[in-house]
């Protein structure tokens, strides 16, 4: 059918923000983005067929604003929102907001985000639709007694979240008793920031489990389907970093199971759209619902990559009410595909962000290799953002080949002035317990990043340093002449002139 | 010209001439090695290292270099043996606490003239959404508190110091 919208409003920033631009490209639709203080000159500006500044660097007066967004969209007479992912995408209120402005909202009903955004929500749709849900509490208030005494009949080790949240933030395990009114507060004050909601949940802590998500994808006519699954167990900061799809140790019956299950809560709430039902899977085979993220999520190309379905361009699609154009049977999965998340970030120190201006950026390509960026070089990486800059992914026949061809791709990934996990991902796709599939969300400790050690690439970096610094000191002093002061253009136009006189 | 060259704690003496065919180095008086480095722009390098070909990244830091090699960040520290004698300096014992990436103060959790042990948190940052507890390197006594709660900071800012108590 043809999409009976012509103008998008993005409602984000960075590479989701270009990733929909991209869709909206390719259905003919026009785009507008959005853009803070810090962002005038990200790539989601320099792509957009509309850009529109918002407000300050600070979220809550620009990629958070409501009224701000809505009154551009009605400005430049948008017809529909993208809310990419994180900032307001499960915020069932501005979703709410963008239907009551007549546009149309590419996500799930505000209900479907109500029932499912809130993890105690969900754990209710779930638990009443049969599904095995990991034992757990709210806390209303932050009296430490009572925290203790929840704490104690869930039994520690317990993991702290934030009710609204997800990707991680205000999250935090904690394993012994002293530890869980600081933790406590702390991820309740990190929740508040972040979401706008410092409700925190306790829940039994399942010791290293792999972290498996289902892709679904709904239509206003009632079909669910699924995509199959995602393995991202390897996190660091609760926080996934690579992801892989198909799971590599996934029995096939666990995952017609799985599949199955996250179909069914997603049915169970109408769902309409692109979203991710995860669960945790223990070591046991045992699995259980985690949460339900309803919105693109960040690692959705590797699904994309596996069954050839453009999840991005189906989200328009059906939010304008097409009907799905594929049944269940007509997907199936092809090949393997993993995802690596190039953070801005420094391995060698915990992943601590490390922002700052990109001096050079060469992208990796070749067959089966996709990069979806955010930036360029020349660009700034603010530090009011989340430091992700660009996920590459790569797709292979089979496992083996994937992580081959990833090998590869790394190794061409070039990037100057921010530092990045890029070194450290090479060595993860060496590492044995990686190369079996067997890892789990404990796969980073602190002994695999102090056994990954750039020391092996330290020699060359003493020559080049020491040739920088004779380079440096040798530098012909500035106005004296110094062939080197000239411009290459300069030189060019030069020679080509005394070519002419030659002539 | 000989270097001081500094890399993950460990020292290496490096000699660098020029020839015809790119620079000759000797790192710790070891064999020579002929390296010819082509300059892709300004902070991109294509290498020739006895034949094998790679590419770096090259950027002047605050007082080092960085380089990027194979995916990997080196931040190396060059300097020439004769100038670093002139401007040798004391100071141990202090155990200064900055950070190293640009953010904002969230809460001190010390005052001036508090005792501390080696391993307490000190000061909560915040950058990129992330809240970071930074830990005393010493035990010792607060000296000065150099930030205020709600203060933004720029990479590379002092916090805290404190002073080792003597043992």
């Amino acid at each position: 059918m043809n999409i009976p919208i012509k103008r998008m409003l993005i409602a984000n920033r960075g590479e989701i923000a270009v990733r929909v631009i991209r869709a909206c490209s390719e259905l003919g639709l026009e785009s507008v983005a959005l853009y803070s203080d810090p962002d005038r000159d990200s790539l989601h500006v320099r792509r957009a067929t509309f850009s529109v500044h918002i407000g300050l660097a600070d979220p809550s007066d620009s990629y958070l604003n409501v009224a701000k967004i809505i009154a551009v969209a009605k400005e430049y007479e948008c017809d529909a929102v993208h809310p990419g992912y994180g900032f307001l995408s499960e915020n069932a209120k501005f979703a709410q907001a963008v239907k009551d402005a007549g546009l149309v909202w590419i996500g799930p009903s505000p209900e479907a985000i109500n029932s499912m955004g809130s993890k105690t929500g969900a754990r209710a749709v779930m638990t009443a639709a049969g599904v095995p849900v990991v034992p757990g509490s709210t806390v209303s208030n932050s009296d430490p007694d009572e925290l203790l005494r929840v704490a104690r009949e869930i039994g520690f080790p317990i993991m702290l979240k934030a009710s609204a949240g997800g990707g991680g933030k205000g999250m935090r395990m904690v394993e012994l008793e002293s530890d869980l009114h600081g933790a406590f507060t702390a991820a309740k004050s990190e929740a508040l920031k972040s979401f706008g909601d410092d409700t925190v949940y306790l829940e039994k802590a399942i010791v290293n489990p792999k972290h498996v998500e289902v892709q679904v994808l709904g239509d206003t006519h009632g079909t669910v389907v699924h995509l199959y699954d995602r393995d991202c167990s390897v996190q660091r900061r609760h926080q996934k970093v690579i992801e892989e799809a198909p799971c590599p140790i996934l029995p096939e019956d666990t995952r017609a199971q799985m599949c199955a299950v996250a179909v069914r809560a997603a049915k169970a709430v109408d769902y309409v759209g692109a979203g991710t039902v995860e669960f945790l899977l223990g070591a046991d085979g045992e699995f259980y619902f985690l949460e339900m993220n309803t919105r693109l999520q960040v690692e959705h190309p590797i699904s994309e990559m596996i069954t050839g379905i453009d999840l991005c361009r189906a989200q328009i699609e059906v939010a304008c009410g097409a009907p799905l154009p594929f049944k269940q049977d007509d997907i199936s999965v092809n090949g393997h595909a993993m995802e690596f998340r190039v953070y801005a970030e420094d391995p060698s120190s915990g992943f601590l962000p490390a922002p700052g201006r990109i001096l050079v950026y060469q992208e990796p390509g070749g067959p089966w290799v996709r990069v979806d960026s955010g930036v360029y070089a020349g660009a700034d990486v603010p530090i009011f953002y989340d430091p992700m800059v660009a996920k590459l992914i790569v797709w292979g026949r089979d496992r083996k080949e994937c992580i081959e061809r990833s090998s590869r791709a790394l190794g061409e990934y070039r990037i100057t002035g921010i530092k990045t996990p890029i070194g450290f991902y090479k060595y993860v796709l060496k590492h044995p317990e990686f190369k079996t599939g067997k890892y789990n969300t404990s796969f980073i400790t602190k002994e695999l990043l102090s056994s990954f050690s750039t020391r092996n690439s330290a020699a060359e970096a003493v020559i080049i340093a020491a040739i920088e610094q004779f380079e440096h000191d040798h530098k012909p002093a500035k106005g004296t002449g110094g062939h080197e002061a000239e411009s290459g253009w300069k030189r060019h136009g030069r020679l080509s002139a005394v070519g002419r006189n030659m002539q | 010209m000989r270097y001081e060259v500094v890399v993950d704690d460990s020292v290496h003496m490096v000699d660098v001439t020029k020839g015809e065919g790119g620079f000759e180095v000797r790192v710790n008086d070891g064999p020579p090695v002929t390296v010819d480095v082509s300059k892709l722009g300004e902070y991109s390098r294509n290498v020739l290292m006895g034949g094998r070909s790679f590419e770096a990244g090259v950027f002047r830091g605050d007082a080092s270099w960085e380089i990027d090699l194979f995916g990997n960040s080196h931040t190396v520290v060059v300097e020439d043996p004769k100038r670093k004698a002139l401007k040798q300096s004391g100071g141990s014992g202090l155990g200064l606490v900055t950070t190293s990436m640009p953010g904002r103060v969230v809460r001190i959790l010390v005052d001036v003239g508090q005792a501390v042990l080696k391993g307490q948190p000190l000061i909560v940052i915040e950058a990129m959404k992330m809240e970071n507890e930074l830990k005393s390197s010493i035990d010792g006594v607060v000296v000065e508190v150099m930030v205020e709660e709600g203060e933004p900071l720029a990479a590379g800012s002092a916090l805290i110091k404190v002073e080792g108590s003597d043992d």
